[in-house]
């Protein structure tokens, strides 16, 4: 069941997997700028970070499952939905590798050099500006799966608005755990007090708006399987098979249970006793395990929404 | 005061101005419609089709070996006849049920959903109607596998590219009928130009009092059925008939798919009022969080 014959399978669902987390970065990123400013600049810096590797990734997947990589300079059909995510991929990188470097202690180094420091004034000058487009183009990378899948009106499970909504929470949901995962691998350990305190905050605003978001997506995901369920033949066929069917373990056990309840549980957990004194030391340490069952819910549940729909035609 | 309410107009007006553009620049490109959507002529004399009379056909499997043989396909066994596979470009699926068989490829459709979402443009349609791969321009991305109504595209990881019955074009160019039409024992399949096609088709299901397939779906295909049995008892089987078949809602090609996903879904609804309740959180939190470092630090 894990390794489907069928045209979209593991590797382009890691591939949107990656993208959705590269957009979810990106937003989380800019978002997180727009609204504290220079206040947490850990998240910033890092979530840049997880967006270009991802985005490099998600592109790397993507050639990998082409049947000839070598040819896709060709892509040019501007009414493929390929060809949005292409440029969308084509811009982000650079601008995210951009953006990315204004946060590296080598920017320091050069704005000391006479003939290099203009430069480094020019990237701080344009940073806004870069947070701006970065935003945009994450939007689209987090909603681009849903739109490629949307538009195949020949399978009606994937033929509807609702699975743009389930791609960007679930985008944004992978990104903030992501970045809340990268942190407290690095900064967890040797730090002192005050710079570990303003960790933990860190932390917190990214764990307490990630349990909003795993909230609305389980509440969008439940309404997504019981509406289709309600729709027409196929994509009843379909819900039955996620839910009840052979992907029902993956389901429940993969994307409800280990991706959304156990995170959101964790994460409430921490928001309401993790800043006390007692458990402060603690609070990075219970965020990984969290971070981890939610990255793996988010890929399960690329997985199933992906390959599920293409088996159902085999059944039938 | 009236200094300080001017300043305050003008940064509403300002996020307002920028919400707006926001909004304009995201939905703008939804109602841009490419005009490649077809690439053929369908109102060409020439067009022509095939006609799959299924109260004639015996279900030999003659059309099957036809095929392979003159596309240099591999015979591979019973199974061939049955399932469809980058291998096998025609199949004969019986229907033990209603008594019937029926011969099973590529619709050709008039507007295909295949052609639309390809982005490399390696699909086209030849001004007769066929459509067919350029295989140097498939980067084997697989968009058009999940994108046909009948799901008889195939990838070959030999040959790199995905194919599917020709309608052996090769055989047509000079003059003669396909392959499978050529051989067929019983004549239940007929070959010539789509308006006459379609007559002898409706002829065939005034005689039998039966039923049309083709000449309307995916705005008429290439190869139009005459079944003496509904064709929704001959569906559960790659799209054809039954709970797969194409209503007319769902007779889309793919470009235009985008603004009915958005327009007959409900989908720029429910984007529009989700980007504004996301853009009125962002800025009313922004706002809270200002007055909150306000406190923190006071102005002198």
């Amino acid at each position: 069941m894990l390794f489907e014959n069928v045209a979209w399978g593991l590797l382009i669902a890691i591939a949107i997997f990656f993208g959705g987390l590269s957009g979810g970065a990106f937003i989380v990123v800019t978002v997180t700028s727009f609204l504290t400013g220079e206040r947490f600049k850990e998240i910033k810096k890092w979530g840049a970070f997880i967006g270009v590797t991802s985005a490099i990734l998600c592109v790397a997947f993507f050639l990998l499952d082409l049947g000839s990589p070598e040819k896709f300079y060709l892509i040019s059909n501007t009414s493929s939905m390929i060809f949005l995510g292409t440029m969308t991929l084509t811009l982000i990188i650079p601008l995210g590798i951009i953006y990315t470097a204004t946060f590296s202690p080598l920017t320091d180094i050069l704005s000391l050099v006479d003939f290099t420091s203009k430069f480094v004034s020019l990237l701080n000058k344009v940073q806004r500006s870069l947070e701006a487009a970065l935003f945009l183009l994450g939007v689209i990378l987090v909603s681009y799966t849903s739109l490629v899948l949307g538009v195949l009106w020949s399978n009606p499970f994937w033929n509807t608005p609702l699975l743009t909504i389930i791609f960007f929470l679930s985008g944004v949901s992978t990104a903030m755990m992501a970045i809340s995962l990268v942190l407290s691998l690095i900064y967890a350990r040797g730090l002192p007090e005050e710079p570990f305190k303003m960790l933990v905050e860190a932390l917190h605003r990214l764990d307490v708006a990630d349990a909003y978001f795993l909230a609305f997506e389980i509440i969008t995901i439940l309404t997504y399987v019981q509406t289709m369920y309600f729709s027409d033949p196929v994509s009843k066929l379909t819900s039955f098979i996620i839910v009840e069917g052979p992907y029902s373990f993956l389901f429940w056990g993969g994307i409800i249970i280990l991706g959304m309840i156990f995170p959101v549980i964790v994460c409430i957990i921490l928001a309401w006793k993790g800043r006390k004194k007692v458990f402060i030391r603690l609070y990075p340490v219970m965020m990984i395990p969290a971070a981890i069952s939610a990255l793996i819910g988010g890929l399960t549940l690329r997985y199933v929404l992906l390959v599920a729909p293409q088996t159902v035609w085999r059944i039938i | 005061m009236d200094s300080i309410d001017k300043t305050k107009l003008f940064r509403l007006r300002r996020n307002f101005l920028k919400l707006f553009s926001t909004l304009i620049a995201t939905f703008l490109p939804v109602h841009i419609r490419s005009e490649k959507v077809y690439r053929g002529d369908g109102s060409d004399l020439n067009r022509v089709a095939m006609l799959v009379d299924i109260s004639k056909c015996i279900g030999c499997g003659i059309c099957n070996i036809g095929c392979k043989l003159w596309n240099n396909l591999p015979l591979n066994g019973r199974m061939d006849f049955r399932f469809l596979s980058e291998k096998t470009w025609t199949v004969i699926i019986p229907h033990e049920d209603q008594g019937v068989f029926r011969k099973w490829q590529c619709m050709h459709c008039e507007k295909p959903p295949c052609l639309c979402v390809c982005p490399t443009n390696a699909i086209y349609k030849r001004p007769d109607g066929v459509v067919w791969i350029h295989g140097e321009r498939c980067i084997g991305c697989k968009y058009c596998i999940p994108a046909c109504p009948y799901r008889v595209r195939f990838y070959d990881e030999e040959i790199k590219y995905v194919v599917k019955c020709s309608f052996c074009f090769d055989r047509i160019d000079a003059g003669k009928k396909p392959m499978c039409v050529s051989v067929c024992p019983v004549k239940a399949l007929e070959f010539g130009t789509r308006e006459k096609i379609i007559e002898t088709a409706r002829q065939r299901a005034k005689e039998i009092n039966g039923y049309m397939f083709g000449d309307e779906e995916e705005y008429g295909n290439d190869v139009i059925y005459v079944s003496p049995v509904p064709f929704e008892k001959l569906g559960r089987v790659n799209g054809f008939g039954g709970y797969l078949y194409p209503t007319p809602k769902r007779r889309v090609p793919a470009t235009d798919a985008l603004s009915k996903l958005l327009l007959e879904k409900g989908g720029l609804g429910l984007f529009g009022s989700l980007t504004l309740a996301f853009f009125s959180f962002i800025f009313w939190r922004r706002s809270v969080l200002k007055e909150a470092m306000k406190k923190e630090i006071p102005r002198e």
